[in-house]
């Protein structure tokens, strides 16, 4: 891929350094991630590989500041997510809310649209999300146009008024791509993207997802328990049981697929 | 900006968040047409004595006072009161048709002052009308039709005429064909067809046996002498001349209202030349004839009294300033009359307002009002819990949503804003049900209690309790704008502990939730 080049010689935008995250489940606690370490360049398409249970979409939460690493105790430290050398966990509740509106995107795995409104608008309530009331109305048509625009590059510009229950998985899974990127983010995190999916939807998500790498400028971190998936990736890392275990810097179309 | 996107797509795809709008509007409008009709009648209440009876009453009961022409001269010229008017209350027996007798409250009043300080002209009920009444859904009152279809005997040929000789108080002796005091007796006093309080039923009866042909009563009283000892009973047969129907039922139940001389004759109140010592046949010698002459009888000349005057002051005026106005020219007619003959009675004048002269009924009712109001207030809180637990169901329900929101960049106070603006407008849209439905119930209230009655003999307004005949069925701006305020706020505080749920859901497990 072109953009290999370009990444090489950039700052890593996203850094997630022996990240450790354990769950209670009752009285038991459950480690998950157990000191994970991932690097993504600027422009990189980095896939997470690992099975269910892995962790793998832990750490896709943790990187898009849904969740936090632990906290540091007892000598062991929680680790640290990055964004542009900036650690999300100094971040206030305010800017890391920003973050998640402005600066990464995320696509689920169960589509995650909001089933009450219509395609146009699943994909508007981002940049409602971000701008607020008064940012929005200045710049409505600008916004429209952008999300009519990532529509139409993924295939749905003549359902923009259908609501969700009256598409296609794939077609729903491309509604969540067009509304992750509205705001133009410089990260895009998809969780499983093509796991609800038949092989075809799943191309064709891919393939959308591929589009809007924007010439290179936007970083995908991809989660998938699927090789074929992964192979669509520039670099693929693969998680077990909480730590990477193997990184490889092989990537693209066919490649992967040795992994 | 999302939040309104998604308050309204909530608002008109789910049915949950109507049940909540719907009990915010039962809620709202139980309080609103409680305090409508209570308030109502309270009001009512303080504004029904200046009906019969003017702003203020000033009075000495029983023996009564002297001077009060010069009283009412000094009213009338304050700058804040329009008009006085003197009476004579007392108690007295209404002899009745058949043998009966009905116990009233008798006012002696000078008809056209009375009806300058009072509503009285309204008050009276026989009179021509263009529509039938409330409750003559068949057209029957016979004030719809000519006088002539009742009355076929010499006197009255008309309503209007009927109408004047209760304005006047005054009817026309058959005999002598002179002008004579009349009585206007409560419309319920005759006991004549109206067998259930409130129920003022067209009849042509009462008309038939009193008003063409001169029909009379027997108006007995009992007089006291100036000690308030009970002197021996006077009675006067006088002519009915219409009846009233002011809408207060002690006045339209207990009371008839007669010319003033009539009950100054009566109790002897008239004033004129009294004897002191008679003279009778003691034969003394004129110091200047030197001649045998009957010694003359003493005699003292005494002004005609009153025991109230009716105050009226200018509109719009507050009631202390009316009430201020009249002690000033109360206290300066006391001082220019209290050293008259029998000017020490102005020592026992009193100011009374209507709402003074009913003050502990006054106190009970605001009471009872503000008790009720307490109590469904009370119930009403079943809406917030209501609310509360609807929002808590959709929180549930949209946990998912929450968890979108949240990853796409939503903070924990937008999305409790989210949920308590969707309280906010579920409250808008309840409160103005609750008011649009307590309006059309107040407005209405009189027609839907009449149907209750008759459709399924339900009486809950009892006049003769609640002592007026209509059930108040204005709606108060002012009340109706608190109450739609409490429906919202209800609304809110309802959603409060659902939206602050939401606000502080962990994302990571909202997205998970299934």
């Amino acid at each position: 891929m072109s953009t290999l080049s370009k990444r090489d010689d950039q700052t890593p935008i996203l850094e997630a350094r022996d990240v450790r995250k354990t769950y209670r489940l009752g009285r038991v606690d459950v480690p998950v991630l157990k000191g994970a370490s991932i690097t993504a360049a600027r422009g990189e398409w980095l896939a997470i590989l690992g099975a269910s249970g892995s962790g793998k979409s832990t750490m896709l939460h943790l990187l898009g500041g849904l969740d936090r690493p632990d906290a540091s105790r007892g000598g062991k430290k929680g680790g640290e997510i990055l964004y542009k050398g900036q650690p999300l966990r100094k971040m206030g509740a305010r800017r890391l809310d920003r973050y998640r509106a402005a600066d990464v995107g995320f696509v689920f795995q169960f589509y995650h649209l909001l089933p009450e409104l219509t395609v146009m608008e699943n994909v508007l309530i981002g940049a409602m999300v971000l701008h607020g009331r008064l940012g929005y109305r200045k710049r409505r048509d600008e916004i429209r146009a952008r999300a009519e625009g990532l529509l139409k590059q993924v295939g749905l510009s003549e359902r923009l008024r259908h609501r969700p229950v009256e598409l296609s998985g794939g077609e729903r899974q491309r509604v969540a791509v067009a509304r992750a990127l509205v705001n133009d983010p410089g990260v895009l995190l998809a969780d499983e993207p093509t796991g609800n999916l038949d092989r075809a939807s799943g191309g064709e998500v891919l393939e959308s997802i591929a589009s809007m790498r924007d010439e290179g400028r936007r970083t995908i971190v991809m989660v998938t328990h699927d090789a074929s998936v992964a192979a669509r990736a520039d670099r693929v890392i693969e998680l077990r049981d909480g730590l990477v275990v193997q990184k490889s810097a092989l990537g693209g179309v066919g490649r992967a697929a040795a992994v | 900006m999302y939040q309104g996107l998604l308050t309204r797509k909530y608002l008109t795809r789910k049915i949950m968040p109507l049940l909540s709008a719907v009990a915010v509007a039962l809620c709202t409008a139980m309080v609103l047409v409680t305090w409508s009709v209570m308030g109502g009648f309270l009001n009512t209440l303080l504004t029904s004595g200046r009906a019969m009876m003017g702003d203020v009453k000033i009075e000495v009961s029983g023996v009564g006072f002297p001077y009060y022409d010069d009283l009412i001269e000094r009213l009338e010229a304050h700058p804040d009161l329009v008009a006085a008017a003197p009476a004579v209350e007392w108690f007295g027996q209404i002899g009745l048709p058949y043998g009966r007798v009905a116990q009233a409250a008798v006012w002696g009043v000078d008809p056209e002052r009375y009806a300058r300080v009072t509503h009285y002209s309204d008050a009276l009920h026989w009179r021509p009308i263009d529509t039938p009444t409330r409750r003559d859904t068949e057209g029957a009152d016979p004030r719809l039709g000519p006088a002539s279809e009742y009355f076929t005997g010499p006197g009255v040929r008309s309503w209007d005429s009927v109408l004047q000789r209760g304005l006047s108080l005054t009817a026309i002796d058959e005999r002598t064909n002179e002008p004579v005091p009349g009585i206007a007796l409560g419309i319920r006093l005759s006991g004549q067809s109206r067998p259930r309080p409130g129920w003022y039923e067209p009849t042509s009866r009462f008309a038939e046996d009193f008003l063409p042909f001169g029909g009379r009563v027997t108006l007995v009283v009992l007089p006291s002498d100036s000690q308030g000892r009970m002197i021996e009973p006077r009675a006067r047969i006088v002519q009915v001349v219409n009846e009233i129907q002011s809408g207060i039922a002690q006045v339209d139940g207990q009371t008839a209202i007669t010319r003033i001389d009539l009950m100054q004759d009566l109790l002897g109140m008239r004033g004129g030349e009294r004897v002191i010592e008679p003279g009778g046949f003691r034969v003394e010698v004129d110091p200047v004839t030197g001649e045998e002459r009957f010694v003359a009888p003493v005699t003292v000349s005494e002004p005609s009294r009153v025991t109230t005057v009716f105050v009226r002051g200018r509109d719009g005026l507050s009631m202390d300033a009316i009430v201020e106005a009249t002690r000033e020219a109360t206290e300066a007619f006391i001082h220019a009359n209290s050293s008259r003959p029998q000017g020490g009675l102005l020592r026992y004048l009193t100011l009374a307002t209507w709402e003074e002269i009913n003050a502990q009924f006054v106190a009970a009712v605001k009471k009872e009002i503000g008790l009720v109001l307490f109590l469904f207030s009370f119930i009403s809180l079943t809406a917030v819990f209501l609310v509360w637990a609807i929002f808590w169901s959709m929180v549930n329900e949209k946990t998912k949503d929450i968890g979108i929101l949240r990853a796409i960049g939503a903070s924990r106070r937008g999305v409790a804003w989210l949920w308590l603006r969707y309280a906010v407008s579920i409250g808008v849209v309840g409160s103005a049900l609750g008011l649009a439905i307590s309006y059309l119930i107040v407005r209405n209230i009189n027609e839907i209690h009449d149907w209750m009655d008759t459709a399924l003999g339900l009486s809950i307004w009892d006049p003769s309790i609640y002592l007026f005949a209509k059930i108040p069925d204005e709606v108060d701006p002012l009340h109706a704008a608190v109450v739609g305020l409490g429906g919202v706020l209800a609304a809110i505080f309802g959603a409060m502990v659902p939206a602050i749920r939401a606000a502080r859901m962990d994302p990571v497990r909202a997205l998970r939730f299934e």
